[in-house]
């Protein structure tokens, strides 16, 4: 029962997606370099494929090679994932990529200026952050050997049916496309068909959550003698749409009506002589999309390298410019914005960009020319950037225009082009949300230019959105001449280019300096004086509190904040209600339990003012004046920026109030004399906001505001020294014991047998599952479970900060290469067939845990040979998950691990773990002290 | 422990509505609450396989996995894959071979056997060996077990 689709979308109601029971899962794998000419795949080669550890791997269906695709169908999708990091997988990489440096950085940016005999002579890279918003894509596929069906969401079905039917040699009246979900999915689809087509099942294909951006490279050059300039543009997109990224590496040669395109003219020649870029990865870009990134990089570099000749760059451009309607339009809008009249005053400047686009796909083809001038001011007192006027001509000819009123238009223009400048998240947003940039837009003036004007004033406008494709440049280009800060990445991170002109980065903001370093020395003196007094006064109780002050957003952006700082975690007890408290944390002082966090007012923070709130998270005092125990982390609380402490505020007291009253904490002498915690404060406890560090990307200051701040990770994972203070420094997240589990190292001290990278920290903190090394659990279970709720970006930015922090990788081996000499060795190793632990990992644990052998039951059934807990120091993980097991896994579909402790007794659980390290850790020493740790956590109480 | 919490699941592809602890064993639910007894209580810590159901397709030991595991999934018993009037292929295969003596581990091999040739159809005899390692009999009916399988295995290719 099939439909054939009819029409650019398919209905949504055609056909019920397969059986789960008869789904398989498919995972793919991507090279490292993947490039675009537009007519062909450029990028890394498969040379060399070695499957033999992923195709023998339990639950493996299948290894998929298609060209230079690769991918694997299993049972399960844990099990695809894994089996394709054990794909070891040799790329030989394009010639010029591995002759010039550049394709290394991964970064926007980057430039190069090559001195050697035939490289450029002057390069550079433009960076464009594709809208990835939006659920990582899914999409299932069918291939029933003769009808191939597609359920995903995409934009254009009839696209993906023509590129399908080419790709797996059907008729396009055999390829069904269903609309399922939501999102942009063509490249996930085109992963599921291909996997279906070879493996003849149906196949589910979840796009990895993996942390290479959607960002867009374009590489741009300039050859020859400087006044003689040959361009050449080092961009994927000759055309604007571009074949899914497995189509490209099966080598498809796409015969697609290409739609519209930007004119070459502006490059006086072979413009897709040499192409030498990054394809997109993880979204599908759409053609605006890839429009205008080739618009930004092409204007943006114009304006750098005639600048660097020290030429006008209009100018420059009308000298170069062949076609007469361009160079008509351009002598227009420089007329109009007065070019060549006075130079910008200092903290003002002015840019110029151009596009000129065509539609091959309508006879005469049919173009839109526009040509912009952008005028900006940057503010001396806070670095903000306004956008003071615009000048816009554009030319439209054949393409769909739609008519409005000079008001409407010029409203347009202005929107179109504000939103370049848009607050961008910064460290301390949540969800990326931005403000509100309408303040900043009223205040540009509008003047078009010929011949957007009739001549007739009564004739309507016509306006085109290709003619809104040079704003981006305009903007940056006027930018770099305020300030000397050339953009290079769009959208703009305007705030990291805010204070990068506080901190006198550019030439004309350097006096600022001194100002600001006065002010943080007094504010700086003012918190010792108010850390190190022993005696604090009350705060008085509030009868009520007036929540209704705080608006919807307030309240959802606390909720995130509480998330992030696992507040329910710690302030609920077993059994117990949401943060009502009562949880007893042990520290080596004793017993702190938890207290009250709802907004009762006897027994919770009901009556507590924001000022009590803000002075217990900053500099951990109660509303009473006592001073409170650091087992709460208002060391790391103290980092939440203002924003957020207020709207944690606003959350915590609109939820519901419980009434319940915990447990006093009563701990030995000394350590019942709170006064001596003033003490404490003065040596260990710095209350300051968090301050990003301006050398850094917004990304990354987010991730350190997230760690450092509410996010406490330090709290657990960095060793502390006698009076229970974080250890800073080189043992900053060093490692850590804590409530009976080893909190690991997460910097260079790390054990993990497969160092961590980026992609796996983020797939390990958005999945509790990374396939080189294992699950979340014990008390990092509740933590993953808690960031399951963030946003994307907030798990990204983590990962990407934590991963600065640990040890490049120094093995010459692939991680798939490292991964699969773990597993056989722990296979091959016969030195511990004869030991007593044997037999019982066999009866207990080869069930679940052999990776080769046996069924592929539901779940990750995470490798053992690729475990952290194996391989440290300290046994404590391994007893902790032996005894108790894996009871409440991150997120239910990582699967569950029963308990041994009534099962196995103490000299078998030795025994067991002794088997374990030799097989699985040879390289380390055998664990000390066995039999007294094993004790002594069965007799601890279960966290 | 955990409080009881009424818990949407389906089985066999119906909708049954259980309040239970969600930290509850599914085999438990299976039985007690659901009537269906074709998953047996063995070892109770996965090891021995009786419990065996299928998890969305996958087999999966029911006595080591929380019923709040599977919400967001399709179970399948034995009593999902076919009735004493019609037996499913599996099981037809198991009867035609007479591969039961005491029966208490057919469920799991039936079960798992399911599960091989829902991602496998015509497997091998190393990989039909693999998948069964670690389903536990102690009457040795293995070889009318294996035979069973191959019977399947041999099915229409």
């Amino acid at each position: 029962m099939k439909s054939t689709p009819t029409g650019l979308q398919v209905a949504s109601s055609s056909s019920p997606v397969p059986a789960t029971w008869r789904t398989l899962h498919g995972a793919v794998l991507r090279p490292p370099l993947m490039q675009w000419d537009g007519a062909r795949y450029t990028g890394a080669r498969l040379a060399k494929l070695n499957d033999t550890e992923a195709a023998q791997l339990t639950g493996v269906v299948s290894v998929v090679r298609h060209g230079d695709f690769v991918g694997v169908v299993a049972s399960q999708p844990q099990q695809a994932q894994r089996a394709c990091s054990l794909l070891d997988a040799t790329w030989q990489l394009p010639v010029d990529a591995q002759a010039s440096s550049h394709t290394a950085l991964p970064g926007a940016g980057a430039s190069t200026e090559a001195s050697s005999s035939g490289a450029p002579a002057f390069q550079r890279s433009y960076g464009w952050q594709a809208n990835a918003a939006g659920k990582p894509a899914c999409a299932i596929a069918e291939y029933d050997g003769q009808q191939l069906s597609v359920w995903a969401s995409v934009a254009d079905s009839l696209k993906l049916r023509d590129e399908l039917a080419q790709l797996c040699e059907l008729a396009p009246s055999a390829v069904h496309i269903f609309a399922w979900r939501e999102g942009d999915a063509y490249d996930t689809a085109v992963d599921a068909a291909l996997l279906s087509r070879h493996t003849g099942r149906a196949v589910r294909v979840q796009a990895q959550a993996d942390t290479l951006s959607s960002d867009l490279q374009i590489q741009w050059a300039a050859r020859g003698a400087p006044g003689a300039a040959l361009y050449q543009a080092q961009g994927p997109y000759a055309q604007a749409w571009r074949p899914s990224v497995a189509a490209l590496l099966c080598g498809l040669q796409h015969t697609i009506p290409t739609g519209i395109r930007l004119s070459p003219d502006t490059l006086n020649e072979q413009a897709d002589s040499g192409a030498l870029t990054s394809v997109t990865l993880t979204s599908h870009t759409s053609n605006d999309d890839t429009l205008a990134v080739q618009v930004f990089a092409r204007e943006s570099f114009f304006d750098e390298y005639w600048r660097d000749q020290s030429q006008d760059p209009l100018q420059a451009r009308l000298d170069e410019l062949q076609d007469d309607t361009g160079r008509a339009l351009i002598r227009s809008v420089a007329e109009r914005a007065d070019w060549a009249g006075q130079a910008p005053k200092p903290g003002q400047g002015r840019g110029f960009a151009y596009a000129h686009i065509v539609d091959d796909t309508k006879q005469p083809p049919s173009q839109v020319w526009s040509a912009w001038v952008a005028d900006v001011a940057v503010d001396p007192q806070s670095g903000a950037i306004q956008l003071t006027g615009l000048t816009v001509g554009h030319d439209a000819r054949g393409l769909d225009t739609e008519p409005s009123s000079r008001q409407t238009l010029e409203d347009h223009i202005r929107g179109s082009a504000t939103r370049w400048l848009q607050a961008s998240p910064s460290y301390d947003s949540w969800g990326g949300a931005s403000e509100d940039a309408s303040s900043n837009a009223q205040s540009t003036s509008i003047q078009l230019a010929q011949p957007s004007v009739p001549t007739a004033p009564a004739e309507p406008l016509f306006w085109h959105r290709g003619a809104e494709l040079p704003a981006a440049a305009a903007i940056a280009n006027a930018i770099h001449q305020a300030t000397g800060i050339r953009i290079r990445q769009a959208p703009f991170d305007t705030q990291a280019l805010q204070r990068q002109l506080l901190q006198g980065d550019s030439k004309a903001f350097s006096w600022k300096r001194s100002l600001a370093w006065l002010g943080g020395a007094a504010a700086a003196v003012g918190g010792v004086l108010l850390t190190a007094m022993p005696w604090r006064p009350a705060i008085a109780p509030l009868a009520a509190v007036d929540t209704s002050i705080y608006s919807e957003q307030a309240i959802a952006r606390g909720r995130l904040v509480a998330i992030a700082g696992d507040c329910v975690v710690c302030h609920t007890a077993k059994g117990g209600q949401e943060n009502a408290g009562g949880l007893a944390l042990d520290t080596p002082f004793g017993s702190v339990y938890t207290t009250n966090i709802t907004p009762d007012v006897e027994t919770g923070i009901g009556s507590w003012s924001y000022a009590a709130f803000e002075r217990a998270m900053r500099q951990g005092i109660h509303q009473d004046g006592r001073h409170l125990y650091p087992a709460f982390p208002y060391t790391a609380f103290a980092k939440i920026s203002d924003t957020d402490m207020q709207a944690l505020y606003a959350y915590l007291m609109t939820q519901e109030p419980v009434s319940y009253k915990p447990p006093e904490t009563q701990l030995a002498f000394p350590y019942n004399l709170r006064p001596t915690l003033a003490g404490w404060n003065l040596l260990y406890h710095d209350p300051k906001p968090y301050v990003p560090d301006t050398t850094q990307t917004t990304l990354w200051n987010r991730g350190a505001y997230l760690v450092q701040g509410a996010g406490h990770c330090a709290a657990c994972h960095s060793p502390r020294n006698a009076l229970g203070a974080e250890k800073t420094g080189e043992h900053f997240l060093a490692g850590n014991v804590i409530d009976g589990w080893e909190a690991p190292a997460l910097n260079a001290l790390s054990k993990a047998p497969i160092p961590w990278t980026e992609a796996s920290l983020y797939a390990y903190l958005r999945t509790g599952y990374s396939p080189l090394h294992g699950v979340a659990a014990g008390p990092m279970a509740p933590v993953v479970h808690g960031l399951s709720q963030l946003p994307d970006e907030d798990v990204r930015a983590m990962a990407h900060y934590l991963a600065t922090l640990a040890a490049p990788d120094s093995n010459t081996a692939s991680q798939a290469q490292q991964a699969a000499l773990l597993e056989q060795r722990s296979r091959e190793n016969e030195a511990v067939m004869l030991l007593p632990g044997e037999r019982l990992f066999e009866g207990a644990c080869a069930v679940c845990h052999d990776s080769r052998d046996g069924p592929p039951l539901f779940g990750a059934r995470p490798s053992l040979a690729l475990n952290t807990n194996l391989h440290s120091q300290l046994p404590d993980n391994v007893i902790q998950v032996l005894l108790h097991g894996v009871e409440e896994p991150a997120l239910p579909s990582m699967g569950y691990m029963p308990g041994f402790k009534d099962s196995l007794n103490d000299k078998q659980l030795e025994d067991l773990l002794v088997y374990m390290r030799q097989r699985f850790a040879p390289d380390q020493p055998a664990w000390e002290d066995l039999p007294e740790k094993i004790k002594a956590l069965r007799a601890a109480p279960k966290h | 422990m955990s409080r009881s919490t009424p818990l949407t699941l389906s089985v066999n592809q119906q909708t049954h509505t259980v309040t239970v602890s969600p930290g509850t064993p599914l085999l438990y639910v299976l039985r007690n609450d659901l009537g269906l007894n074709g998953p047996k209580f063995g070892c109770g810590l996965g090891e021995c396989g009786a419990c065996t159901v299928l998890v969305d397709g996958v087999a999966a030991r029911s006595c080591v996995l929380p019923v709040h595991a599977v919400l967001e999934h399709e179970v399948t018993t034995l009593e999902g894959l076919g009735t004493a009037e019609a037996p499913g292929p599996v099981q037809q295969a198991f009867i035609d071979q007479q591969a039961a003596q005491c029966g208490y581990c057919l469920n799991g091999m039936i079960m798992t056997v399911q599960a091989l040739l829902n991602r496998n159809p015509h497997p091998t005899e190393e990989q039909i060996r693999r998948e069964l390692k670690y389903n536990l009999c102690r009457c040795g009916t293995h070889m009318e077990i294996l035979a069973a399988v191959r019977q399947l295995a041999e099915r229409h290719s």
